[in-house]
């Protein structure tokens, strides 16, 4: 056993969810409970390497079993492409309440989009599962719900909120869910896309045509599969060799070769048949799309909940600022609430939140 | 009995003094602390506590125990002045009286009273100064009662002194009784009642109180009396005849003599009294000479008083000679235990001792054989000693009827009330005012358990008198149960409060109530069986709580099935159970259970009601063999069959627009037509088409033939491996079919060459050579009799020269929209048992909004569901034409892909943009008839494509959907 241990990088949103779990409304509050300090805090929660004992003391504080959350040999390596099945959680930074940077990483912290997520799995609940289209504007939360889809029907009701409703599968275990983020170049070419595709459903292959993964795919397609197409548009924009004959080919397997197990989940911030005929492409791969939902700002009801979750209250008058300014757009709701959170922690801030919220909501809108 | 209470301000409040106060008046002051004495120890150590908190742990003190600020308390004082003066005055008082009343001579009543008088006060100083003041109160009053009455009766004349009564005349019944009589009842009784509550008011828990310890006390003491026998014989025998030896014949007068024996006494138990306080008060036996000196002038006066003729001054010298011997001899026996054994065996000790001591005396002295006073003596003493034992059962009588009394008292007073409550106040009772409570009469207070906390038999009807208050006056009565529960009396408590658990289980009588009853019911954490049960019903309160926690219907009712799960089991358990309670919780245990079934019902039908309008519709992918929801196209699969009948026919095209069913079609042919064909399908999209060599075309060509021959047929058609193929793949490919021809016979083999513009893709690509593909599908379908080739697309072969030069006589299949009747199917009935139900005008809009498209039909459909899914229960299940309007934008967003589609790619821009000016200008009703745009070339393709219409209002959509798209989404194109 090495002196120095780290948290393993999957495991860093439950250690994350276990402090807020905990009641501790920041790092510092958690830091100033236990005996290491601040700084050892803060990198044991961004994943690095520290002292055994110190470890050992966090996790007993976190009421977490160290050595599930270790990082051990066994998942240390890191993978050369990010795993297939769950989706891979990008956690650079911490993972606050309100984390307006990265997509919303645990199903808790997902508020709203109710009807789309009504429809959406209305349409995956049975054979033949239907697919579906998600059109967003940038920062409007379609990476959030794609990731919501994928885990919301597995995670434990401990872990959600009370009234959050997650019974939307009959078999919610049976499903096998594939995200595939299209900006990462390894998935934007046919051969990266393909092995990927594989790999989720447990096929590893050297070198793979579209003709052996179509057979591959229909031969072991047993169970009910979605893939999520996160951010089509990246590979629609630019020239890869992500063909319609490739298109046509992911469209003839859903269509026929599939029995009905399979279906795609794409998002998008243009709508793609739009963008595939600007780049040149004709396909009929998003003739099966019969459901096309577009995401636009969240009900003032749902943006309110998402508000009211901040670890620490806001003043009522702080919380309809909040609301008018973001326009319920969940992005500009988790940074304006970050901005408050942040203020609250930090009484310097206090008279500046509001202002600093405002420049960085007008940065995002030019952009 | 634990006697250490907890007391609090609430029970004060509700009658129950917590601590005890002496009345005002001297004569019932003197009876409430007998009282206590009594029947009520507690309240004699909670009124001592008072005095000094030390005497909480030790009420059976003596005075030269006592520090000295205890014993300058006025409370103490109070305690002594009763004690020493009050007492003996009553006592006098008393005796003369009853004497008065038995019709005794004057002087007899003088006599009677100054001994009864002398006798309180002397037993009383001595005990209350070296024995214990609780004890010291009974010898007085029992020793003054029963010397003054004995003496009073006997009369002055009759006196057997205590030095008079040898030589008595046996024959005299008089002498006997006054030789016998008064010494040992003087002796035993007294001494046997201070000794049992000497223990009452100092034993405090009820293992000290249990048989065997009392046994073992019995049996200490029996051992230590005999010793102290031994010594006090030894000493008579052997010490005294030296000591005494003035006593010797002839040496003294006999007036000297006895005057030197009492002075010899006087000065033995000033000694020994010197010696006790001594001990008691640890002062170094400082006060011994005074002792001595008290003892010899007590000696002088009483010798002086002895030969008194007048009867006060007689009796008070008896009556206070006879006591301080007597209880000197018992402190000297119980001080000597007490040194070594606890307070039990010292009382019994110091009770056994100076009742042996006696009767020996008494046996020698008046000449009886000793068993005669023995067994006058054993009758004394028991009867003392089991005062607390035989004393309740005495007044057991009296306090059940007393009791009754006081229920029906309060049954009348409390049904009036809650008359008057009904009536006035609906409020339940906890929520009344305080004042309201307590401003009834308590007649619970004044109940027997509350002032003889010594009656050991339970005190029937006292549960039912607890349940009636508790009823009715929670708050009050409350402290009462909790006082109750720490006696013999405890029973009751118990009784009561289940009756009371059992009565708030009864209450229950609706689901939410069950499951707020544990937030303010807690249970103990006791292992007996009625708490089991008790935490039995509160673990099915915490377990309808979360039935109705859930949110969800569907997780209520998985709960609730396993909260009736655990009712029954419960029920079967109480069934089984030996308790006796069980009968009680029994009936509510059923009320519980139909409560919850008949909530269970109510949910399965709220959910019945509620559910969800299932969308049966697929959008967007082709509908398979086995889904119902295909409808209509019998006049296309008869056509085909027409075709294939006829052997000049061998290839069909069937065209359509994209969405518009072909593949479903294709997919449905297999049920549609007639066994004779065997349909294979092969979708051209797939795997054959993205082939790289010809190889891989035919391979997998092949191997859809034979799973949907497998599929469509159930028929097996050999295998045709990828390897055979390589070396020569179209003669390989060509006997293969030789062998499946064969294997069809006589059948028709109909291969459906699904999306065959997939193929020309990768022909024009050059992936394939067109001869050989093309020329291998003309080779088929002109030498093969058995085989027909259908093509589907969205095109026709205009557009691909090359096919048709390869494919003559191709019999060209329009697929169209789908007829009325199928349309309204689709919408109405599009699966067995549908529940939603569409008004007329709802259905025919959506068959003139979509022009009976099948894709556009679904994609309605299921908006409508989307919507109605989203309405009231009441309105859910009807579609109205209104519901169809609302419909509409939704079914435009949603189905976005299918118009972004035809926009993008199915028209060229300019084509775009006048359907866009089209519809902007036209409604449903209108067509547009201006030249300048319908003179274009254009108006004739989107003719063709099915888009516009010409009719004879002139052109216009075909689908009227198709219009409301290109005006609401302009940016799109």
């Amino acid at each position: 056993m090495p002196r120095s241990l780290k948290v393993a990088p999957e495991q860093l949103p439950k250690v994350h969810l276990a402090i807020q779990r905990k009641g501790y409304p920041s790092q510092k509050q958690f830091a100033a409970d236990v005996i290491p300090s601040l700084s050892t805090v803060k990198k044991f929660l961004k994943g690095d390497a520290i002292d055994y004992e110190n470890f050992r003391e966090l996790c007993d504080k976190l009421d977490l079993d160290w050595q599930e959350v270790v990082c051990t040999a066994a998942n240390n390596t890191a993978p050369a492409l990010p795993h297939p099945v769950l989706p891979h959680i990008k956690l650079e930074g911490e993972l606050a309440p309100f984390n307006p940077s990265y997509p919303v990483a645990y199903p808790a912290g997902f508020f709203g989009r109710s009807r789309e997520l009504h429809r959406c799995f209305g349409l995956l609940k049975s054979r033949p599962l239907q697919n579906i289209a998600i059109i967003g504007a940038k920062k409007s939360g379609k990476t959030s719900l794609l990731k919501h889809l994928a885990q919301i029907t597995v995670t434990p009701s401990e872990q959600l909120r009370s009234d959050q409703k997650s019974d939307w599968l009959p078999n919610p275990t049976q499903y096998r869910w594939i995200f595939v983020d299209l900006q990462d170049p390894r998935l934007g070419n046919r051969e990266g896309l393909l092995k990927h595709l594989l790999k989720a459903i447990g096929q590893t292959i050297d070198t793979c045509d579209l003709e052996q993964f179509m057979d591959l795919m229909s031969t072991h397609l047993q169970q009910p599969t979605v893939v999520l197409l996160d951010e089509i548009d990246a590979v629609l924009r630019r020239n890869s060799d992500l063909d319609d004959q490739f298109w046509e080919s992911l469209r003839s397997l859903a269509s026929h070769h599939s029995g009905g197990h399979l279906a795609f989940v794409l998002t998008s911030r243009e709508h793609p048949t739009q963008l595939a005929a600007h780049t040149g492409h004709s396909s009929p791969f998003f003739n099966i799309f019969g459901y096309t939902t577009i995401l636009g700002a969240l009900a003032e009801t749902d943006a309110r909940t998402m508000v009211h979750s901040s670890p620490l209250p806001f003043a009522p008058a702080e919380i309809d600022w909040i609301i008018t300014q973001s326009e319920c757009w969940p992005f500009f709701l988790q940074l304006l609430c970050q901005c408050r959170l942040e203020a609250l922690q930090n009484p310097e801030l206090a008279d500046t939140w509001q202002q600093e919220g405002l420049e960085q909501l007008d940065f995002y809108r030019q952009k | 009995m634990t006697h250490r209470r907890t007391s609090s301000p609430s029970m004060a409040s509700a009658g129950f003094p917590d601590s005890p106060q002496l009345l005002a008046n001297g004569l019932l002051a003197t009876m409430q602390v007998l009282t206590w004495l009594f029947l009520r120890p507690s309240a004699w150590q909670l009124y001592v506590t008072q005095i000094h908190p030390s005497l909480q742990q030790r009420s059976n003190f003596c005075l030269a125990q006592l520090p000295p600020e205890a014993r300058r308390h006025p409370k103490l004082r109070r305690l002594c002045w009763l004690e020493f003066v009050i007492l003996p005055a009553t006592i006098g008082l008393l005796v003369a009286i009853v004497l008065a009343l038995l019709g005794a001579p004057g002087r007899n009543l003088l006599f009677g009273a100054a001994v009864g008088v002398s006798a309180c006060v002397g037993a009383g100083l001595i005990g209350a100064m070296v024995i214990s003041v609780a004890a010291s109160w009974m010898a007085a009053l029992v020793g003054g009662l029963v010397a003054g009455m004995i003496y009073g009766l006997l009369g002055p004349d009759s006196v057997v002194g205590f030095s008079t009564g040898l030589g008595a005349n046996p024959e005299n019944f008089r002498y006997v009784v006054g030789a016998m009589l008064p010494p040992i009842l003087m002796a035993n009784l007294p001494n046997g009642v201070a000794a049992s509550i000497a223990m009452n008011v100092e034993i405090k828990t009820a293992a000290e109180r249990s048989i065997g310890r009392q046994l073992g006390g019995m049996l200490l003491g029996l051992l230590g009396s005999a010793l102290v026998l031994a010594l006090v014989g030894g000493a008579v025998r052997y010490l005294l005849p030296w000591l005494l030896w003035w006593q010797q014949p002839g040496l003294m007068a006999p007036g000297l003599k006895t005057l030197v024996n009492r002075l010899t006494l006087g000065v033995i138990l000033g000694g020994m009294f010197g010696i006790l306080l001594g001990q008691q008060t640890r002062q170094s036996y400082r006060n011994l000479p005074f002792s001595i000196l008290a003892g010899l002038v007590f000696a002088i006066t009483t010798h002086y008083a002895y030969g008194s003729s007048f009867p006060g001054i007689l009796g008070l010298a008896i009556g206070s000679g006879n006591a301080v011997l007597l209880s000197m001899l018992f402190a000297l026996a119980y001080n000597l235990t007490a040194a070594i054994a606890d307070i039990q065996t010292s009382a019994i000790t110091g009770a056994l001792a100076i009742s042996a001591i006696h009767t020996v005396f008494v046996s020698v002295m008046s000449g009886y054989p000793l068993w005669q006073p023995l067994l006058l003596s054993l009758v004394c003493l028991g009867a003392g000693l089991t005062l607390s034992q035989w004393l309740p059962v005495l007044l057991y009588p009296l306090e059940q009827s007393w009791n009754l009394l006081l229920y029906r008292l309060d049954e009348r007073q409390l049904n009036a009330r809650s008359f008057i409550q009904r009536s006035l106040d609906e409020r339940s009772l906890d929520e009344r005012p305080v004042e309201a409570q307590t401003l009834q009469r308590n007649y619970l207070r004044w109940h027997s358990v509350f002032w003889d906390e010594q009656q050991i038999l339970p005190l029937w009807g006292l549960d039912q008198h607890l349940v009636l208050r508790m009823t009715a006056l929670p708050r009050s009565t409350q402290p009462a149960i909790a006082l109750i529960s720490t006696g013999y009396q405890r029973w009751a408590a118990r009784e009561a409060q289940i009756e009371l658990d059992a009565r708030r289980l009864e209450q229950c009588q609706d689901m939410v109530a069950i499951a707020q009853l544990h937030q303010q019911w807690s249970i103990g954490e006791s292992l007996d069986d009625v708490t089991q049960l008790l935490r039995g019903f509160r673990r099915l309160s915490q377990d309808a709580q979360a039935v109705l926690n859930q949110a969800s219907s569907y997780n209520q009712r998985l709960l609730l099935s396993h909260l009736l799960e655990q009712l029954e089991s419960f029920a079967r358990e109480l069934t089984r159970s030996q308790t006796s309670t069980a009968p009680r919780f029994r009936p509510i245990l059923q009320t519980w259970l139909a409560i919850v079934e008949a909530y269970q019902a109510t949910i399965v039908q709220q959910s019945a009601l509620s559910q969800e309008i299932e969308s049966p519709y697929i959008v967007g992918i082709p509908l398979t063999q086995q889904q119902e929801i295909f409808v209509g196209r019998q006049d296309v699969s008869a056509q085909i069959e027409r075709l294939l009948r006829e052997q000049r026919y061998t290839s069909l095209l069937l065209y359509g627009q994209r969405r518009m069913g072909k593949t479903s079609l294709l997919n449905h042919l297999g049920r549609l037509l007639p066994t004779q064909i065997v349909p294979l399908f092969v979708d051209l999209q797939g795997p054959a088409s993205i082939a790289r060599h010809h190889s891989g075309f035919l391979y997998n060509l092949a191997k859809g033939m034979i799973q949907s021959a497998q599929q469509y047929r159930q028929i097996a058609l050999p295998s045709l491996p990828r390897e055979v193929l390589e070396a020569d793949p179209f003669t390989v490919f060509d006997e293969w079919l030789d062998r499946v021809e064969q294997r069809i016979a006589p059948a028709t083999v109909l291969l459906m060459l699904d999306e065959f513009e997939a193929l020309n893709q990768a022909l024009v690509a050059g992936r394939f050579e067109v001869p050989a593909i093309l020329g291998m599908f003309r080779n088929l379908v002109q030498h093969r009799s058995r085989f027909r080739v259908l093509l589907a697309g969205t095109h026709t072969l205009e557009a691909f020269q090359q096919w048709s030069s390869y494919l003559i006589n191709l019999q060209v299949i329009h697929l169209g929209y789908l007829n009325q009747s199928a349309a309204q199917r689709l919408v109405e009935q599009p699966v067995q048992n549908f529940s939603l139900r569409y008004a007329p005008e709802a259905t025919a809009r959506i068959l003139q909004l979509t022009r009976c498209h099948p894709f556009l039909i679904q994609l309605m459909c299921s908006e409508v569901i989307a919507l109605k899914n989203e309405q009231p229960l009441v309105d859910r299940w009807w579609v109205t034409w209104a519901d169809v309007e609302a419909a509409i934008p939704q079914a435009l967003t949603h189905g976005s892909f299918f118009f972004a589609d035809i926009a993008q790619n199915q028209i060229e821009p300019e084509a775009a943009m006048l359907l866009y000016q089209l519809a902007v200008q036209t409604s449903a009703s209108e067509a547009v008839t201006s030249e300048p745009i319908l003179s274009s070339a254009l108006v004739d393709r989107l003719v063709k494509q099915e888009l516009l219409e010409l009719t004879p209002k002139g052109y216009q959509f075909q689908v009227e959907l198709i219009r409301h798209w290109f005006v609401a989404y302009r940016d799109n194109f």
